[in-house]
Order: structure tokens, then sequence, then C-alpha cells
């Protein structure tokens, strides 16, 4: 029976736990302060009654850097580990890159309502206030307000930060995981994934 | 989990590019031109937004997820070699 070596391939988890560790948590920080930034835009700007805040802006653009982990997690593992890397190994190194960046910035978020406990609450004040400047009809303009708080509260806990969060930039993390595998990995002449 | 037209489009991309693999291997494999897509449907997105949100344009729900297809289809197509067997010459 013919045998294949595979040792090139063949790693175990541990081996990609430096490029997800260090990369999740360099990402962690990232979105963790842009989420600040954004949140102290929102509570120093005037309610102008326009539909686009700063808040809206913080979900894209967090979601665009978010999106890169995925890539400089299989960049680093590449250049630190090895070239050589199965399509599957990508996907895991990027869906746990996004899950160590979740954790890393809930953690941080949680130490920064200890150092600004009114944090979440003027971010919310200052919504509400953006919302009720809007011109709209009062029972719709009700709703918004309604529906935005109770978002925005329920997103503050820990626990639905990270039963989203976890899937969410996982599965976005996992797919450019696979892009990075594409750019930055090299296949062994002969491999199965 | 509640999505957007763009969102849509993406996932609805992202399927049918995962179905296409198969066909459109031959027409990948070694090539270029899959990343350039991806690319280019990159930067689309952002233009978009960017035009949207600034003001230059005020995008539709058909422009969103026309948009949104093409990212999601351009992603399976570009990574679409990597499920294939290369084999050794010797």
């Amino acid at each position: 029976m013919e045998e294949i070596n595979n040792s090139e391939v063949d790693r175990t988890i541990s081996d990609f736990w430096p490029s997800i560790a260090l990369v999740g948590s360099i990402f962690g920080v990232i979105i963790f302060a842009l989420g600040l930034v954004f949140g102290y835009m929102q509570i120093q700007s005037e309610p102008t009654g326009a539909i686009f805040s700063p808040m809206m802006f913080s979900g894209v653009i967090v979601c665009l850097v978010v999106a890169f982990a995925g890539i400089m997690a299989i960049w680093h593992y590449t250049r630190e580990v090895t070239p050589f890397i199965k399509l599957g190994q990508g996907a895991l190194i990027g869906f746990l890159t996004g899950a160590v960046l979740v954790i890393v910035s809930t953690v941080l978020n949680e130490l920064w309502h200890v150092i600004d406990p009114e944090y979440t609450q003027k971010v919310i004040d200052s919504t509400v206030a953006g919302l009720e400047a809007m011109d709209l009809p009062e029972d719709t303009k009700n709703t918004m307000i309604d529906a935005t708080v109770e978002s925005m509260r329920s997103e503050q806990s820990i626990f639905s930060q990270i039963l989203y969060g976890i899937p969410m930039y996982g599965i976005l993390n996992l797919i450019t995981g696979l892009i990075g595998v594409k750019i930055f990995g090299k296949k062994e002449d002969e491999e199965t994934f | 989990m509640a999505v957007n037209t763009r969102c849509f489009g993406i996932f609805l991309g992202l399927w049918l590019g995962w179905i296409s693999i198969p066909w459109v291997k031959s027409k990948t494999v070694g090539k270029r031109w899959p990343m350039w897509i991806l690319a280019v449907a990159v930067i689309l997105q952002i233009i978009d937004f960017s035009g949207n949100i600034v003001g230059l344009w005020e995008n539709t729900n058909h422009s969103r997820a026309a948009l949104g297809l093409l990212l999601g289809i351009s992603v399976p197509i570009a990574i679409a070699d990597l499920f294939y067997l290369q084999r050794k010459n010797n």
C-alpha cells in the first residue's frame, strides 16, 4: 500500500495556537479600540436627526477590519510555522482567530465598564436623542427607540456578545482564512484536504 | 438571524459559488483572474457603501443585493482550485 508522506501538512492544533492567539488578541484590541472611538464620537455628537450616526459606521468598519484577521492569522502561520497548509486547517485557524478576538474584545469591554460605568447608558442616551431628532411619525419613532434601546442593552451582556460574536466573526474569519490559504499557502505536490 | 439585502446577496452568492465549483474548476485552476474578481468585488462594496454614506448616490435594495451576490460568488470561485488534488508528475 502506498504510503503518503504528509509530515509537512499533518500539524496539531498546538502548532496553530501561536498565530491564532497573537492575531486574535491584536484584532480583539483593535476592534475594542474602534468600538470605543465610535462610542465616544456618538456620545459627543449633536442630535441632528441624520440617518447615519457614528454607531452605524462602527458596525461596518469593525466588520471590515475583523475580516482581515483570518487572512493575517494564515499569513503569520505560513511565515512562522510552515507554508504548507490545508484548506481545512486554514478554516480552523480563521474560525478560532475570530473566536479569540471576540473573547478578547468582550473582556476588554467589560473592563472598560469598570473604568467608565456610565459608558453604555451615555451611548444609549445619545443614540435615542439622535432618533428623537429624526423627522418621523411619532409611532414609528417610538418603535425605533424601543427596539434600539433593547438591542443595545442586550448587546452589552457578556453572554450575548460571545453567543452572537463567535459564530458571526468566527464564520467571517473562516471564509477569510480560506482566502488566506489561497494567497499565502503552498500546496504540496500531492495533497488532500 | 435577520440579514439585510447586501448580506442576503452575499449568502446567496456563497451558496451559488460553492455549488458551481465543479463546473468552474477547469477555468480557475492556476489562474489569477478569480482573485482579481474577488478584489474588485470587495472594492466595489466599499465604494458603494462609502458613496451612499457621503451622499454621492443612493444605493437601492437591488444594487446592494447584486453587489453582495458578486462578492459571495467570487469567494468560493477564488478558492475553488484548493479543493482539488494536484498529482505528482513523476
